[in-house]
């Protein structure tokens, strides 16, 4: 990939990290404040954008489980769990940040709301995911047992969704969002979207070289071990 | 926890988990790339 | 067509055949089944209003746990004496071992929940007056869904030769709306000033059982290894 010069990679970052603090200065300092939940509202600037991009990662990861299911190339295998382990990070956010607000705008740290519990259904189920990979050996045992979960999982994200639903809410409504807050969700949209892709795009890049550090010492064992054959059967 | 602590606490929390891991993988795909080197 | 049920058909009679001469697979998962609802029964027998509450939660622990151990044990029958390798040298369609897989799944765990079910009844003092054909249509239509999923993850789960947990671990989290859908519109039946059964939950089971059913049929394949 002819792109990922390094000067091109380091100025994606740096150009996240500006708009990264940027943004969380613009929320501190700027933003007004919402008038019905107060100052924790401000959690809702970060919270959704990294819950809008678990989802991302989540789909890609089912993206990656048909793909490997079509091809039976390693990429989509490694695509699949750079993705996961991102959905996972992201949604330990999510939830974390989601427990935070409903600590701070209703008092309790935990409630089986809609969205609370969402949130942490989603979070198990990449987190088992993960887990699911991890108890696996055999590569290519791994990698089909982790597609059919991941294409299962995310089939799984709209029941889930629905079925919350159905629990009691201590949400109030939708809050009305001022221009000037609108303005500062969509602002923050920017930098955790580039960093989340980031992520994925260097944790894919790093399974990837492991992958083919691992070839390189296989092919090494093999191009040392004939001459001791040779040895001992000229001996 | 106080609503200012909590938000303050919630950025930081992003802020650790995304950029910490930032770090993480750029320490481990520079070991990859010495290893390679090494070759 | 009818080659491909009658098939499925000499299938599900050799498993049920095997299952009736040993009872191995019947037999502990009804234990199970009724210890976990014992000892649920037994610890919240102080606080009798409690446990009616809390029955059909409770049922689905149940339900869940000896569900496990009945795809994980249905399953294991095809690893013992590579019964598995035979099964697939043989000139039927893969869907068709799903498909009786399945049927044999739901059968057990039919008879399962309804022992189940009794036991809890009485044991929590839940009374199922108010509606009984709803009950028995929810909970049929959940266990299609849970034995849909239940018969993939366990042949995905098996061909891995893991043991302990790894299909309650693959199951669970995927399981969680059904149990909740079912559990919502079993309440929904059930509590005083109730109207009656709520759609929502309902259909949420329905397209459970679809996309499982559907999805299941077509990844099963893939997954079969000797």
């Amino acid at each position: 990939m002819t792109l990922l010069r390094k000067p091109v990679i380091l100025a994606y970052w740096l150009v996240a990290a500006v708009l990264f603090f940027g943004t969380m200065g613009i929320v501190f300092f700027w933003t007004p404040e919402e008038s019905t939940m107060g100052v924790i509202q401000k959690i809702f600037y970060f919270h959704l954008p990294v819950a809008i991009n678990t989802f991302l990662a989540c789909a890609t990861v089912f993206a990656a489980a048909i793909g490997y299911l079509l091809t039976r190339d390693a990429w989509w295998d490694d695509l699949a769990a750079a993705s996961a382990k991102i959905a996972v990070l992201l949604a330990t956010g999510t939830l974390l940040t989601g427990m935070l607000w409903a600590h701070g705008a209703w008092g309790v740290w935990w409630t089986w709301s809609p969205r609370l519990t969402f949130s942490f259904m989603l979070w198990l189920l990449y987190v088992v995911y993960l887990l699911v990979r991890s108890s696996i050996d055999s590569p290519q045992r791994r990698a089909v047992v982790s597609a059919v979960y991941g294409l299962v999982a995310f089939l799984d994200v709209p029941l889930v969704y629905l079925s919350a639903r159905l629990l009691p809410d201590i949400h109030p409504g939708n809050i009305a969002l001022a221009p000037e807050m609108k303005l500062t969700l969509a602002a923050c949209f920017v930098p955790i979207t580039l960093v989340a892709f980031g992520l994925m795009l260097t944790q894919f890049e790093v399974y990837r070289r492991n992958r083919a550090i691992a070839r390189q010492h296989e092919s090494e064992e093999q191009t040392h071990a004939f001459p001791l054959k040779l040895k001992v059967s000229a001996a | 926890m106080n609503a200012i602590t909590a938000t303050i606490v919630g950025y930081c929390l992003i802020t650790v988990l995304l950029w910490g891991t930032a770090l993480q993988l750029f320490v481990t795909l520079k070991g990859q790339k010495r290893r390679a080197e090494e070759h | 067509m009818s080659t491909m049920l009658s098939q499925v058909a000499v299938l599900v009679e050799k498993d049920l055949r095997i299952e009736g001469r040993t009872r191995q697979t019947l037999g502990i998962v009804l234990v199970l089944g009724i210890l976990i609802t014992s000892v649920l029964g037994l610890g919240l027998s102080s606080q009798p209003q409690l446990a009616a509450l809390g029955a059909p939660a409770i049922l689905w622990v149940a339900y869940l746990f000896s569900g496990v151990l009945c795809f994980e044990k249905t399953m294991a029958v095809e690893r013992q004496e590579g019964a598995l390798a035979g099964l697939l040298l043989a000139p039927i369609d893969r869907s068709v071992i799903f498909a009786a897989k399945l049927f044999t799944n739901l059968l057990l765990m039919l008879g399962t929940a309804a022992v189940i079910t009794a036991v809890g009844l009485l044991f929590f003092n839940f009374s199922l007056a108010a509606a009984p054909l709803g009950f028995v249509l929810v909970i049929a239509i959940s266990m299609l869904g849970f034995a849909a999923l239940g018969t993939l993850l366990s042949a995905l789960a098996s061909s891995t030769r893991l043991q302990g947990g790894f299909l309650a671990m693959l199951l669970f989290p995927l399981i969680l709306p059904l149990v909740i859908a079912s559990t919502v519109q079993i309440n929904a039946m059930f509590r005083p000033g109730a109207t009656g059964a709520d759609t929502g939950g309902l259909a949420i089971l329905g397209a459970f059982d679809l996309i499982f059913l559907v999805t299941s049929w077509i990844v099963f394949e893939l997954v079969l290894e000797p």
